[in-house]
Order: C-alpha cells, then sequence, then structure tokens
C-alpha cells in the first residue's frame, strides 16, 4: 500500500543538473544552459544541482529563462549546498576492483521498519 | 553606518559618484588578492562559462568583444587571513567550499587585466582576450596556486 501511495501521490523527483558556480551573472544567478537540463525546465521550478569538481550539491529555483540565447538561470540556495552524497550504484566485480572469477560471501542484513 | 556596498550600487547605478568607490571596468586596488572559486575544473568547462558569458552580454548589447571569466579580489584586511577573507569577498548569501588564489601581477604578466564588475562589491571580470581556446583557459588557470578548503564549509 505504501508503494502504491509513493508510486502514484509522492511529487516528482527535481530534475537534476550539473552547475558551475564560477558562471554568476550580474545579479548573482547561476548560469547553465538549458541543454543540460534531461527536460525543458520552467521558470519556478525547483531543481537539484551539483557540481561534481568540487563534490558539492544543493538546490535551486529556475528565476528565469532566456529564449534567445537558451540561457537558464539559477537562484541557488547558497546555505543549503552541502557535500555531494555519493549514490549507490550496482556493484560489478570491475567496480570492486576485483576479479571476476572472484568468491565473495556477503552477509545477508535485516532491516526492520520503524511503525 | 558605513554601507560601502550601497555606496558603490548607487555608483554603479549612476543615482550618484561617491569618491573612493569603485565603479564597473574600474582596475582592482594595489594588493589586491585575487580569488577564484572551486578547485581546477576540466577546461573545456572554463571555456563554457567564458562562452556563456559572451552570449548574455550580446544579448544584453553589451558585447565588447573579451571573453570574461569571474573572480573576487581585494586587499586583505590588517591581520586577516586568506581563509577569514573567503567569507567577506564572496559574501554571506554564497558559500565556497574550495578555493584558489593568485595576485594581480600574476595575472598581469600572464597577459589578463581586471575590471570592477557586478554583482559583487569585490566581483571582478578577467579579461581573457578577443578569442577563447583551450591554452588561454589553460594559462589563466595556471596563474592560480593549489585549492584550499574553506575553513567555514560545512557540509
Amino acid at each position: 500500500m505504501a508503494w502504491l501511495t509513493n508510486r502514484f501521490f509522492s511529487p516528482p523527483r527535481p530534475q537534476r543538473v550539473e552547475v558551475n558556480l564560477n558562471a554568476i551573472s550580474s545579479d548573482g544567478l547561476v548560469r547553465v544552459r538549458s541543454t543540460h537540463f534531461a527536460r525543458p525546465p520552467l521558470v519556478g521550478e525547483r531543481v537539484a544541482v551539483f557540481e561534481p569538481t568540487d563534490e558539492v550539491e544543493g538546490t535551486a529555483t529556475v528565476a528565469r529563462i532566456s529564449d534567445r540565447t537558451g540561457l537558464v538561470y539559477l537562484d541557488v540556495a547558497w546555505e543549503a549546498l552541502h557535500d555531494l552524497v555519493p549514490v549507490a550504484t550496482e556493484a560489478t566485480p570491475e567496480k570492486l576492483g576485483i576479479a571476476s572469477n572472484s568468491t565473495l560471501t556477503v552477509q545477508t542484513m535485516t532491516i526492520r521498519m520503524a511503525r | 553606518m558605513w554601507d560601502g556596498y550601497g555606496l558603490w550600487r548607487r555608483s554603479v547605478v549612476g543615482v550618484g559618484t561617491v569618491p573612493g568607490v569603485r565603479r564597473v571596468g574600474d582596475a582592482p586596488p594595489p594588493g589586491c588578492v585575487v580569488f577564484r572559486e572551486g578547485k581546477r575544473k576540466p577546461t573545456t568547462k572554463v571555456q563554457e562559462e567564458a562562452d556563456d558569458e559572451a552570449i548574455e552580454r550580446g544579448e544584453q548589447d553589451m558585447w565588447d568583444g573579451f571573453y570574461r571569466l569571474s573572480v573576487f579580489a581585494a586587499p586583505l584586511l590588517p591581520g586577516e587571513s586568506e581563509d577569514e577573507a573567503v567569507g567577506r569577498l564572496f559574501g554571506a548569501h554564497r558559500k565556497v567550499k574550495f578555493y584558489r588564489t593568485t595576485s594581480v601581477p600574476t595575472l598581469q604578466d600572464a597577459g589578463f587585466e581586471l575590471e570592477a564588475s557586478p554583482p559583487e562589491p569585490y566581483h571582478y571580470d578577467v579579461l581573457l582576450g578577443t578569442k577563447l581556446a583551450a591554452d588561454i583557459v589553460e594559462q589563466f588557470e595556471g596563474c592560480f596556486g593549489e585549492p584550499r578548503r574553506n575553513p567555514a564549509w560545512h557540509g
């Protein structure tokens, strides 16, 4: 039931876009090319931003979009910027740095959900 | 109360000119430390930054043929360290995790000039020249020292 509720009634995750925090406009907004977005952004949309080199992420609001230049201006929530949280990816022998014919013993773990 | 930022803003927008307060296009004062936010980024990313800034200027009919990159600069206050100056220069509303520094003469020796520009009292544009190429961006980035972590960063 909880799965159904989450699947159909939760708000969609904000789209995630890479930014360069040095690319600031004269009014302090961060400039991003619209082509860097997975789907066309809308003014007022809340987006997740990340900067991979400094390993920083946070949120921003689309402040304005120039249709003429294709540049999108983000009002970054500076105080909410924080260290990039690693995203879990599917483990492969190559990613783990082990030979593919190695034997791995994985201990099972029980997660008890709070009521 | 002294409000240098307000005076600077008024001078920029032309409401009044206050002697001793910088205006858009001014050169930085002597003894400035120049700060660039973040670690060194891939050259293509920095080129994109300069290219987009030029596109923005073109849209505003302000394109003068020069590509620019963004830095913050000011002389250190008596007894102030670079770590302490980061918060003052980048402003209370900007949060910086890493920064790199250089001097105005180092940039000038590499052929780059600085001019004051918005958005903040310490923001400057570094003029790269009339052509944007990877070697020019690398020369600019090479002017800066190793990145330092801002001790005030709490991620």
